[in-house]
């Protein structure tokens, strides 16, 4: 008996020829590609389908998606359209095996059967694919966050601006800490600027991490000034009954650098 | 009448931000100005907290709402976590039992219009709080 892949060699030309037709009329970046390109990948598709119908699991197959949506997925392909691709191929080639097949019954379902099993291991692969590039994307923008998240501006001597922005949550609220004293240190700041102009939302929690790091300042000698709440903060933070009176605050960040100045002695005139 | 609503688990700290975020975006597009908004979205902010800090996890429902000719925003926060023993006590300024400020219960209940506990220890805590727009 022969094999299915045998099988599916003795008619590999017209199957490819199917399989591309239908590729170019229904699929839209398909139908402006060269036909020569079109019959390279499906060949390269059909191929490690072909082999899965002989093996007990889906494998051949399965793996040639995996890593295919991966690259794929690079490239900003649209899953959607990736997986119409999967479709429309893989039900030309089992109907066209079913054809090539078609004085053995048993020989078709088993075609249609090994066939199903490929296709919904291949439809898992893609997602396992498309997952994979997009979970190293989140993770490269995890990293990529937390290092703009904190900078450390220092603007005189002694003095630092640290400005805030975006949501505050425990872990940047640890980083910002960290950074906060570390700068200190390194640049024996006197007098440290937190503008929170970009902090869209003041919570108690937030408060109470901004608290933290004001007296965490104090005990290496420096002093935080608060600069940037908004009209509409000043009120919330008013109701929520945060007590601020441990933190020196400051309009804007201008006069919180004229006050940082002020501390040393220093002021900025006109020549 | 449907009134747009919108639901959000709580499992983690960015959870957190998304529940203030819908709850801000709704407050916006219903026109309340952007004192209220903000009002709104630390509200939800603290008690979106509370559940992630002594719940682990629960459920924040912002809805629009209507009463007479009057519109409003309806949060509902509800979570299956040890409950309160005793709610007057945690409606006292400066009452905690993490190391927070003990400020977000009684905060948020000044910053919204309504607001309301039931809470049963050992089932979950339920808060209905609401926000009017100003005619």
């Amino acid at each position: 008996m022969t094999s299915y892949y045998q099988m599916f060699k003795q008619h590999e030309e017209v199957i490819v020829d199917r399989v591309i037709n239908a590729l170019q009329t229904q699929i839209p970046t398909y139908g402006s590609m060269p036909r020569d390109d079109v019959r390279k990948r499906v060949i390269a598709g059909l191929d490690p389908y072909a082999r899965d119908l002989d093996n007990d699991k889906p494998q051949a197959f399965p793996d040639y998606w995996r890593q295919t949506s991966y690259v794929r997925a690079q490239q900003g392909i649209p899953i959607g359209a990736f997986l119409e691709v999967l479709l429309v191929s893989t039900d030309i080639m089992i109907k066209s095996l079913r054809t090539a097949y078609a004085d053995s019954p048993a020989d078709q379902i088993n075609v249609i059967e090994k066939g199903h099993q490929i296709t919904t291991a291949a439809i898992a692969a893609v997602y396992e694919g498309f997952q994979q590039h997009k979970d190293e994307i989140i993770s490269s923008q995890t990293y990529a966050l937390a290092e703009v998240s904190s900078p450390i501006v220092p603007v005189y001597e002694g003095v630092l601006v640290l400005p805030l922005i975006g949501s505050i949550d425990s872990m940047r609220a640890g980083q910002i800490m960290e950074s906060l004293l570390e700068s200190i240190n390194t640049y024996s700041a006197d007098v440290v600027i937190l503008d929170i102009t970009g902090v869209p939302v003041i919570d108690t929690g937030v408060a109470n991490y901004l608290l933290q790091a004001a007296r965490a300042a104090r005990l290496l000698g420096s002093t935080v000034v608060l600069v940037g709440i908004g009209a509409e903060i000043a009120q919330t933070i008013v109701q929520l009954g945060i007590d601020l009176t441990g933190i020196i605050t400051r309009a804007n960040l201008q006069s919180g650098i004229e006050y940082a100045l002020d501390l040393q002695g220093l002021a900025i005139r006109p020549r | 009448m449907a009134m747009p609503n919108k639901v959000i688990t709580i499992q983690s700290d960015l959870d957190i931000v998304a529940a203030r975020m819908a709850a801000r975006d709704m407050a916006k597009s219903m026109g309340f100005g952007a004192i209220d908004q903000a009002r709104i979205a630390t509200a939800i902010s603290e008690l979106a907290r509370n559940i992630y800090l002594y719940a682990g996890e629960g459920t924040v429902t912002v809805s629009e709402i209507q009463q007479g000719l009057r519109k409003g925003l309806q949060v509902v926060c509800e979570d299956q976590g040890p409950g309160i023993e005793d709610i007057s006590l945690v409606m006292q300024d400066g009452y905690t039992t993490s190391k927070g400020m003990g400020m977000g219960m009684p905060g948020a209940k000044r910053l919204m219009d309504e607001f309301e506990i039931e809470s049963i220890v050992g089932e979950g805590t339920k808060i209905t709080c609401r926000k009017w727009k100003r005619p």
